[in-house]
């Protein structure tokens, strides 16, 4: 059943005519982590605004379980949690007091004490959230996202300013925030966190979506069908590329792997990476 | 409703946190070291202008500043996910600013009434202060919604009192009188100072069931309303959710 079903959404920013989404459709199934992807100003974060009703006019229709967005009031947000793209606390309480603050006004309540633990951030509780670093101020964001035990996440752009080890934390827990049942629009330019996330995933560039597959079918759509053997010959490395079909019964390729020392063998299997560039037309930057 | 309670009692607590409370305390103790220089004769003329300035000026800096310090820190897009509504929000805002007002309100006057025996009529200043307050926190929220930055902001706080305050301040010194001086009732800050200086016993012109005094009350409830309902509510999520 789709959570999220997205039609002809269309959306243009006051002062600036130029519409900034237009006319995207897709839909978020129940229990999927979804991708919204694309280079940076695509218009992800105007899409999450929208979804979450801070951007009230909207061109086309949305709906969520199965009801027009436009008619929920405030227990649609008993039932999503937001993760947002920058810090948004108050820097003069801690930690625990910002958690408490947004979390009493939820009927809703997860216990706050073990989310700071999964995060790491137990210790650094009664620390004033202005002497957080980036990093920590992003992972309180997370929980902050999780406080009313939601049943539909957004996340934007959720491990930024995350070093490896606390984006791997992140990303265990919305594996296991699906786990329980939850689903996920997730929106970010980075494919490390699509490859180990996401059902899911559409591709979008200025305004529109170009793309939406599941990642594992981008990846046969997009790849090539190759091998590219590295081995050693006359003492120097040296590389072929055979083609992957009837890669048995090429003789050059058999010939080549028992008669030389090899070095790597690699399928021609593209990552995510190459084919945002791909797709997008956009350097990655990371 | 409960939600509201919450709301409040938190954004209480922030102002403790964030020493709004002490710093309108210290202005409270200001006035009143003032007052008590300026001596008992002359204080009951002063400490009406020393209240009004500090619900309307103040409410509006309070207002004004807030909102813009909590864009800066990115917390009014959250609040605008979570189960509370715009009305909610802006109304806590005015109701904490009221309390603040009041606060100063009622301590310099009881320090008026029994440290300097100045008369007061304490349930008129409590329901005039909220007013002013009100109708000020309104025009705080106009003008930093309306701000494009700080200094735009600090441009348009100046603005706003100098065109209000100086007019009143030429009628108090009989530079201006006749019509001038009855169109000076659009301005809140006149209509402040004028309050305020019945509450204390100065002013002879307007007494409490005067139509005057009716019309100027109804016309400051219009105004916040009217601020409210056509500009600030509509315009208070995009505000919020600008970066
Ligand atoms: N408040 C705003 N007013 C006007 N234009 C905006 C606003 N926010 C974003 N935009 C523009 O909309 C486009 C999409 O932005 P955004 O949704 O933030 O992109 P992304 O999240 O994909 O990086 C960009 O061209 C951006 O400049
Ligand atoms: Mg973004």
């Amino acid at each position: 059943m789709a959570v999220f079903e997205i039609n002809d959404l269309k959306y243009s920013y006051k002062k600036n005519p130029n519409p900034v989404i237009k006319g995207i459709h897709f839909s978020i199934q129940k229990g999927e982590i979804f991708g919204l992807l694309g280079p940076s100003g695509a218009g992800k974060s105007t899409t999450q605004k929208i979804l979450t009703k801070l951007l009230p006019e909207y061109e086309g229709s949305i709906t969520f379980q199965g009801k027009e967005l436009k008619s929920y009031g405030a227990d649609f947000y008993e039932r999503i949690g937001v993760g947002f793209e920058l810090p948004v606390h108050f820097n003069k309480l801690t930690g625990l007091e910002n958690m408490q603050f947004f979390q009493n006004l939820y009927q809703t309540k997860a216990p706050i004490e073990p989310l700071l633990e999964k995060v790491g951030l137990l210790e650094d509780k009664d620390k004033l959230v202005g002497e957080y670093s980036k990093g920590m101020k992003m992972r309180l964001n997370f929980v902050r996202a999780l406080l009313n035990e939601p049943e539909f996440l957004f996340l934007d752009e959720v491990t930024n300013g995350l070093d490896p080890k606390n984006a791997r934390i992140i990303k265990d827990m919305i594996a296991a925030f699906r786990a329980d049942g939850g689903t996920v629009l997730l929106t970010t330019h980075l494919m490390g966190d699509v490859e180990a996330l996401c059902d899911r995933v559409a591709f979008i560039k200025a305004g529109e979506i170009i793309e939406s597959n599941t990642p594992k079918e981008l990846k046969i759509k997009y790849g090539e069908r190759v091998v590219d053997v590295e081995y050693v010959k006359d003492k120097t490395v040296q590389k072929e590329q055979f083609d992957l079909t009837g890669i048995g019964e090429n003789e050059a390729f058999v010939d080549l792997i028992k008669t030389h020392e090899i070095r790597t063998i690699h399928s021609g299997e593209t990552t995510l990476e190459d084919i945002f560039i791909q797709i997008t037309g956009d350097a990655y930057v990371e | 409703m409960l939600n509201s309670l919450t709301l409040l009692k938190s954004e209480m607590k922030r102002l403790v946190k964030y020493k709004i409370l002490t710093i309108s305390l210290a202005v409270s103790v200001l006035w009143m070291a003032m007052l008590y220089l300026i001596g008992r004769e002359n204080a009951a003329g002063f400490v009406g202008l020393f209240i009004a300035l500090d619900a309307s000026v103040m409410s509006i800096i309070m207002l004004g500043a807030s909102l813009f310090f909590e864009r800066e820190e990115n917390t009014l897009k959250p609040l605008l996910v979570t189960p509370v509504s715009v009305a909610q929000i802006i109304g806590v805002k005015v109701l904490s600013s009221i309390y603040v007002a009041l606060q100063s309100a009622v301590l310099v006057s009881l320090f008026v009434r029994f440290v300097m025996d100045i008369e007061v009529q304490f349930v008129a200043l409590i329901l005039l202060v909220a007013l002013i307050a009100t109708v000020h926190s309104m025009i705080g929220f106009f003008l930093a919604m309306t701000a494009k930055d700080f200094t735009g902001l600090l441009v348009n706080m100046i603005l706003y009192t100098f065109i209000f305050a100086i007019p009143s301040l030429l009628v108090t010194l009989d530079v201006i009188s006749g019509w001038v001086e009855t169109l000076l009732w659009i301005s809140p800050i006149q209509d402040a100072l004028v309050y305020m200086n019945m509450v204390f016993g100065v002013e002879e012109t307007l007494t409490f069931g005067s139509i005057e005094f009716i019309l100027s009350t109804l016309y400051l409830a219009l105004l916040s309303g009217v601020l409210y309902g056509t500009f600030i509510h509509p315009n208070y999520p995009g505000a919020a959710v600008k970066e």
